[in-house]
């Protein structure tokens, strides 16, 4: 399984590749959400978030804060991959590219790019 | 006066232990050997009561089973007692009989164990391709969290915003590219309805094979139970036999030997088995007190000096102790070799051994009379001064004196180590 670093790691290198410009741990802040991403474009509004118990993840994001977040997400304002469970490489990359292109149909789908 | 250095006393130190380590590799093969003495006079004993009882009741006949009780004076092997008891044994038996061959499972045990045969095989054909689906899907890693996520069905609720999402996805549909052209299926979701309705009938059908296998336990009990009371009932008069001469031996075993002679006085046959018997304990007890007094306890003396002499080897080779000088005398005293010694203890002590083990004339024992097995195993031509039970004895009889069964011949011949074993104990080295 991979630590949260590494996974950080490989998650910058997935989005880079597909064009995103990804800034490490950015302090996001939008409506009432505010948080520190592991990765953020800020231009594209693309990101990733590890959610581990551990490092405190849950108080800095929290229940009502993820809800705000996903509710956006779903109307396509903003979009941020949630690493929700420890996993091994292969999962997370091939999880990151179909993350990265329900982004790419839901953006298509809304007329933006 | 001449005196030695600690070089020599760690050189003799460690020669000494030499020998004594050989010495006690001796005293652990004859406390083996011993033991093993032991055992054959343990089953010699058990042969000499199995001899006893069988002189006094040698059959299960009602005139032997009285003639014992009367001789005895001991009811419990009465013809009446002993054959009432044997014969509502054999009537419960027979009911045990009568009762399973009653019961139609019993009565159509054949055709049933058949039937649950063919049964089992075909419930077995019919679980195996189950089994082969059900058993491979729960053994794989990921398929119980994708069960449990619902994943493949309405209820799955996981966002696909969420890593978790994409990892259910994958697995997915690794299971399926993995079982999907076996089972028709190409989607998850079928193959966990498939999944699920073939655990069903697979746990039916092991219900059913559990009802079987029980079925198949009841008839095999009642075979099982029917085959031991039909052998009691053939060994009955055996088992009673036994009885009656293990009542006779509790019995007798509770008394003293002249009380047990007392009781068989008449039967010659038995009178020397009771004799044999307080014999051969007798045997027991001195190979017993043999290896306590002339192997066990030299042992620990052994181990004492072996243990103080690795102390001094560690002391005379400081550098501090190198000038150090001993007496010649107590070098002498503290080092001389104890062979000689050991050996005349050695030869003592196989020499009671064989005596006691080989001796059979067991018809010389009259506990009415002033009696001592140790000399009439020995002839009393050993001392026996150092077994406790042979020094009270001598103790209590101070005038004692062992009259030869084969006398006056060759005695001063015999009489060798009367005192020989006085200064057999390694006591200077230890």
């Amino acid at each position: 399984m991979l630590t949260e670093a590494e996974g950080c790691a490989i998650l910058k290198k997935i989005f880079e590749a597909r064009g995103y410009s990804i800034q490490e741990n950015v302090h996001f802040q939008e409506g009432n959400v505010s948080f520190n991403a592991d990765g953020w474009d800020p231009v594209k509004r693309v990101g990733f978030e590890y959610m581990t118990h551990g490092a405190g993840d849950y108080e800095d994001l929290d229940g009502d804060e993820m809800n705000e977040l996903v509710e956006r997400m779903k109307k396509g304002e903003l979009f941020f991959f949630i690493i929700d469970q420890a996993m091994e490489a292969y999962e997370l990359e091939w999880g990151a590219s179909r993350f990265l292109d329900e982004v790419e149909r839901r953006r298509a789908a809304k007329g933006g790019a | 006066m001449t005196d030695v250095s600690a070089a020599q006393v760690v050189r003799a130190a460690q020669a000494q232990n030499a020998e004594l380590r050989a010495e006690l590799a001796r005293m652990e093969s004859a406390e083996r050997e011993n033991r093993e003495l032991q055992k054959q006079v343990a089953a010699e004993q058990e042969s000499a009561w199995r001899n006893l009882t069988e002189q006094l009741v040698p059959s299960v006949d009602a005139a032997h089973l009285d003639a014992a009780a009367q001789a005895l004076r001991l009811p419990a092997v009465s013809a009446r007692t002993l054959l009432g008891e044997a014969q509502a044994e054999k009537n419960r038996l027979e009911q045990v009989l009568a009762t399973v061959q009653a019961d139609p499972l019993f009565k159509h045990r054949e055709g049933k164990l058949t039937e649950i045969s063919v049964r089992m095989r075909e419930l077995e054909e019919f679980m195996g391709p189950l089994k082969e689906t059900v058993e491979g899907l729960q053994q794989e890693p990921m398929f119980d969290e994708l069960l449990q996520s619902g994943y493949g069905t309405e209820a799955y609720q996981q966002g696909w915003w969420t890593a978790s999402y994409y990892r259910h996805w994958k697995h997915g549909d690794l299971l399926v590219e993995k079982y999907g052209p076996a089972l028709k299926i190409t989607e998850f979701g079928q193959l966990r309805l498939k999944f699920l309705e073939e655990r069903n009938t697979l746990r039916s059908l092991e219900s059913a094979c559990a009802s079987l296998r029980q079925e198949k336990h009841r008839v095999d009990s009642l075979v099982k139970k029917f085959d031991d009371a039909q052998r009691a009932l053939q060994g009955l008069p055996q088992t009673y036999l036994a009885r009656a001469r293990a009542l006779v031996r509790e019995h007798l075993q509770s008394l003293g030997d002249d009380e047990k002679l007392n009781l068989v006085a008449g039967n010659e046959g038995a009178t020397l088995a009771v004799k044999r018997i307080a014999g051969v304990e007798a045997k027991q007890r001195y190979l017993d007190q043999l290896l306590r007094e002339m192997v066990l306890k030299p042992r620990d003396d052994l181990k004492q000096a072996i243990a103080r002499n690795e102390k001094d080897i560690i002391k005379f080779q400081r550098p501090k102790n190198a000038g150090v000088r001993i007496r010649q005398a107590d070098f002498d005293r503290r080092y001389r070799s104890r062979r000689s010694s050991w050996d005349k203890r050695w030869n003592r002590y196989h020499n009671a051994c064989h005596q006691i083990v080989v001796f059979d004339s067991y018809y010389r024992y009259d506990p009415l009379t002033e009696f001592l097995w140790w000399d009439v195993m020995t002839d009393g031509h050993l001392d026996g001064n150092f077994i406790p039970e042979v020094a009270e004895f001598h103790h209590h009889h101070p005038d004692w004196h062992h009259h030869h069964h084969h006398d006056d011949h060759a005695v001063a011949a015999l009489a060798h180590d009367h005192h020989a074993h006085h200064d057999d104990h390694f006591h200077d080295a230890s």
